[in-house]
């Protein structure tokens, strides 16, 4: 496989990346668009350097670390506190906004 | 009507990345599924390494101070006398301490607080340990107390994700203890190692670490729940600073290193972490899946272990199932 071919299929994979959820002061998704679209850069690496490139972000998009070391409800339903992993991904999405009292029940209690 | 449609269009584009992924994952190159050790996988790439830009070198530290602290009672090689052990005994059995929250103090605030600091801890004169060769020379991060700040956070983080998983009077205790000795050691850090002497100034920078703390906790927990790519891009704001030549494989490297601690800590039961029995895998060795025989077996040897441990002050209702 090509350089060119290397970088394309790197941009398409970075391509499909979903946008940030809340604004952070660097997007990784641009950034790195913005590197692999650089021609001196792909021009300067070697192709084993760009392919282990590809295989990284393959292998992060296609979630290989999560799928092999799997979590169990203990970890991502705590019992100690069940809602919170939800709370913070509802907040981060945006569906359901924290209300005054439900923010100070935080405070307050912890959870 | 408006909020429908954009509801249809975020699904659609959902499931045509999806569908991108899935191309991606067929089309492979080199399909190398088995997993190697971080260390492996970090030097697997050999990118030149552009340093990223600071407006001055970062402060390094001018004296060493202790690890812990001068504490007699935190030295290795401290053991307490018999009569002590007796009379502390008797005290917890007559007073009916809840052993569970006192154990907080020396397990999270001493031997928890040591391994967090312990793994990106470096000193100018003194020869890096493995993983802070690993994140210093491997990783290339720059050495700055910054760094290492992320370095530990991102620890913190890993432990703070167990300790929401215990009972939650005991893990929030746990994650309390922990965090206000990483803070009290910063401010130690920075006033006798770092040399500043102005009590404002140190101040100002505890309060911009614990928002860096606040931010982070939230991006890392996303990550957790959603995709190894966000985790991915948490890791390179906050570990990576956001550096554009960041090398994608260490994040992957990074990444693994992370989900195989959050692994063993998934294994682990309450009581075990509770008593601190944990301690972190280093990168260069490569966390193995347990079979289902495997795990009875360590659980069955857990439970042999903590039978007879039945003096007052090993008192638990930290569970040994789960």
């Amino acid at each position: 496989m090509s350089k060119a071919e290397l970088a394309e299929r790197i941009l398409s994979v970075l391509k499909t990346l979903p946008k940030d959820r809340i604004k952070h002061y660097a997007s990784f998704k641009d950034v790195q668009i913005a590197r692999f679209l650089d021609a001196a850069f792909i021009e300067k690496t070697p192709e084993e350097d760009l392919k282990l490139q590809y295989i990284a972000l393959r292998d992060l998009v296609n979630d290989k670390y999560k799928n092999y070391y799997k979590l169990d409800d203990k970890l991502l339903k705590p019992k100690g506190n069940p809602q919170y992993y939800d709370r913070i991904m509802s907040e981060i999405k945006g569906e359901k906004k924290e209300t005054w009292l439900s923010a100070m029940r935080t405070v307050v209690f912890g959870k | 009507m408006l909020r429908q449609n954009t509801r249809v269009a975020l699904q659609l584009s959902a499931r045509l990345s999806v569908s991108a992924r899935a191309f991606h994952q067929g089309s492979s190159i080199l399909n190398k599924e088995e997993i190697t050790s971080p260390l492996q996988i970090a030097k697997d790439s050999h990118l030149p390494n552009i340093p990223q830009e600071f407006k001055k070198p970062p402060r390094q530290a001018s004296k060493k101070a202790p690890f812990l602290s001068d504490h007699k009672v935190e030295s290795k090689t401290y053991e307490m006398s018999s009569f002590t052990q007796n009379l502390g005994q008797f005290v917890v059995k007559f007073l009916n301490i809840d052993m569970d929250k006192t154990r907080a103090g020396p397990i999270a605030g001493s031997y928890y607080f040591g391994e967090c600091k312990r793994q990106g801890m470096y000193y100018p004169d003194e020869p890096d340990s493995d993983t802070a060769k690993f994140f210093y020379q491997t990783l290339n991060l720059p050495k700055s107390f910054s760094q290492w700040f992320q370095i530990t956070a991102l620890h913190y983080w890993i432990l703070s994700v167990r300790m929401r998983a215990m009972p939650f009077q005991y893990g929030k205790n746990y994650q309390q203890k922990l965090v206000d000795r990483i803070f009290s050691d910063m401010e130690m850090r920075m006033s006798i190692e770092m040399g500043i002497n102005s009590s404002r100034i140190i101040e100002g920078y505890l309060k911009d670490y614990h928002t860096q703390l606040l931010g982070l906790v939230v991006s890392y927990d996303e990550g957790l729940v959603t995709d190894d790519i966000t985790l991915a891009a948490a890791l390179w704001r906050n570990v990576f600073s956001g550096n554009p030549n960041a090398d994608v494989r260490h994040i992957e490297a990074l990444v693994g290193y992370v989900r195989q601690q959050l692994y063993v800590l998934n294994k682990m039961s309450d009581r075990e972490f509770g008593f601190g029995k944990f301690s972190f895998v280093p990168p260069d060795q490569v966390v193995k899946l347990l079979t289902k025989a495997q795990e009875e077996k360590l659980r069955a040897e857990a439970k042999a272990a903590f039978a007879d441990r039945t003096a007052p002050s090993d008192r638990s209702v930290l569970s040994l199932d789960e």
